[in-house]
């Protein structure tokens, strides 16, 4: 199960500065909204402050036409060099609109142009995906990450109160397999505090 | 007068094709490189469902240049209102000027391809009405610098009597220029001053820097062949009542002729004549080598910007 970082309730500022230290840290995605029709905004943004994280955008489809919101994902998939990801918090209709249209295909006439720079952007719908509130005790956070790896999720978005080197270590590491050998990341909390 | 460069349009033509993501990543670097040389502006151009990729989300574009530069001003020239939601556009263009420092200029516009409009679900019949309702839900409560990107009195007019930017497009000659901006002012005089200040006047111009004579018809033919980035849009559009195959060559004659070519001082000279606060400079054509267009920015902030410091209108755009 890959980690990605909720963001959706930093300030802008904080989004940056989170967005950045996840993209130093390998964690898989960070999760940006704002306000709705500005949301692909802070995406652009991130695109040109990090290298690696992907960008996951919760946008809410009632503002623009699905083509237009095709349209801006694509740009933002071009400008973060293949790191799009949409999530959209819409009825399924548009996001099947979206997501055929991100994936290449001719939809009522309509090709996108530019296509998106990966081969299909993964557009999802907000309820394709869980988003946990971490306590930032490890004790407890270790056991929902558990439990949410265990019933077969894939992906996770999780809000972090503490330092993200915490998540990275302890939680991301131990989302990503089964057999997670505990002692490594104690043993680093002492060798590189 | 300040000085600018466009048009940025991110196309991967038929002339110059190339990588889409490279398109974009060279976009930065651009911002980057006019910001450091001394160019007020970069402005961007809107189309949708162009075979070339031409930009159709300007909003996130504009964004990334934005936030790879600290001075540079970036604009839209332009973003096809009737197209949009525009409390959406409001918005967002709110939401750029407080993110990067109030650099964000939306320069409107009202589009005329009919599958621009069919891909939307919007009638092309209603883009009048539609520019109209726009423009007013943006000047009641002003985002930002707001133009409105013109080819006609009517356009000029919708535009001064709102107390809004004028941004007179590509190839007019002077005493097009001047009557579009005669109507613009005489709109705003008559609607009582909106704002107390008379808003900014712009100007796109094809223009090139070189100095020997082989650089000179070089650039032209650049000029030239990029018509046919507007002969395609204008085909694909099937009801403007011009045939663009049969007059391909009288355009493009057109385009040249219009476009201003020489050392820095021949464009400064010519330049200085145009009652305005703003010229954008348009290099952004698809067939110059990117080491040439690079180069001409380049001389574009470091020879021409200081020789038209103190032409034109000062003062509205400091």
């Amino acid at each position: 199960m890959r980690l990605g970082l909720d963001l959706r309730n930093e300030s802008p500022s904080a989004v940056v500065d989170r967005a950045v230290e996840a993209d130093q840290l390998g964690l898989w995605a960070v999760l940006v909204g704002g306000v709705a029709g500005t949301e692909n905004l802070a995406i652009a943004h991130l695109a040109t402050m990090t290298d690696h994280v992907h960008l996951a955008v919760w946008l809410s489809g009632n503002l623009l036409h699905p083509v237009a919101l095709a349209e801006e994902i694509a740009i933002t998939d071009h400008l973060s060099q293949r790191r799009a990801l949409a999530i959209i918090d819409g009825d399924e209709t548009l996001t099947e609109h979206v997501r055929r249209l991100l994936s290449g295909h001719i939809v009522d006439g309509v090709s996108l142009s530019p296509p998106p720079a990966q081969t299909a952007v993964p557009v999802w719908s907000a309820s394709d995906f869980s988003c946990v509130v971490m306590t930032g005790e490890l004790a407890r956070d270790r056991d929902t990450i558990d439990s949410y790896r265990d019933r077969g999720h894939t992906h996770l978005f999780v809000s972090w109160p503490g330092p993200l080197r915490t998540l990275a270590r302890h939680l991301a590491t131990r989302a990503a397999t089964v057999n997670f050998p505990q002692i490594t990341a104690d043993h680093a909390d002492v060798i590189a505090p | 007068m300040k000085i600018g460069i466009g048009l940025w349009c991110l196309q991967s033509t038929a002339t110059a094709p190339r990588s889409f993501t490279q398109a974009y990543q060279d976009l930065l670097a651009d911002a980057q490189l006019a910001e450091r040389v001394g160019v007020h502006s970069l402005w961007l151009s809107e189309h949708h469902g162009y075979y070339d990729g031409y930009c159709p989300a300007l909003l996130p574009a504009a964004a990334a240049a934005l936030s790879v530069t600290k001075t540079l001003q970036v604009g839209t020239g332009v973003l096809l209102l009737p197209l949009q939601n525009p409390e959406r556009v409001r918005v967002a263009t709110a939401e750029l000027n407080a993110r990067f420092d109030n650099r964000f200029h939306l320069g409107t516009g009202m589009g005329y391809r009919l599958s621009e409009f069919e891909a939307m679900d919007l009638a092309m019949a209603d883009r009048v009405k539609r520019m109209n309702v726009g423009l007013d839900v943006l000047a009641a409560n002003p985002p930002g610098k707001l133009w409105v990107g013109v080819t006609s009195p009517a356009a000029a007019r919708r535009a001064g009597r709102r107390g809004l930017g004028l941004f007179i497009s590509g190839a007019f000659s002077k005493t097009v220029v001047d009557s579009l901006i005669d109507a613009h002012r005489q709109a705003w005089d008559d609607a009582g001053q909106p704002g107390g200040t008379p808003p900014p006047v712009g100007l796109l111009r094809n223009l090139w820097l070189a100095n020997a004579a082989t650089e000179r018809r070089q650039a032209l033919d650049w000029v030239r062949s990029s018509y046919l980035v507007y002969a395609g849009l204008g085909w694909g559009a099937d009801d403007t009542g011009v045939d663009f195959v049969a007059q391909i060559e009288q355009s493009m004659d057109e385009v040249e002729a219009s476009a201003i070519v020489g050392t820095a001082e021949q464009v400064a000279d010519e330049l200085a004549q145009y009652d305005v606060d703003l010229v954008v400079c348009r290099v952004g054509y698809d067939e110059p080598p990117r080491s040439a267009l690079t180069t001409v920015v380049e001389r574009i902030g470091t020879e021409l910007v200081p020789l038209l410091s103190d032409a034109g209108r000062t003062g509205v755009l400091a």
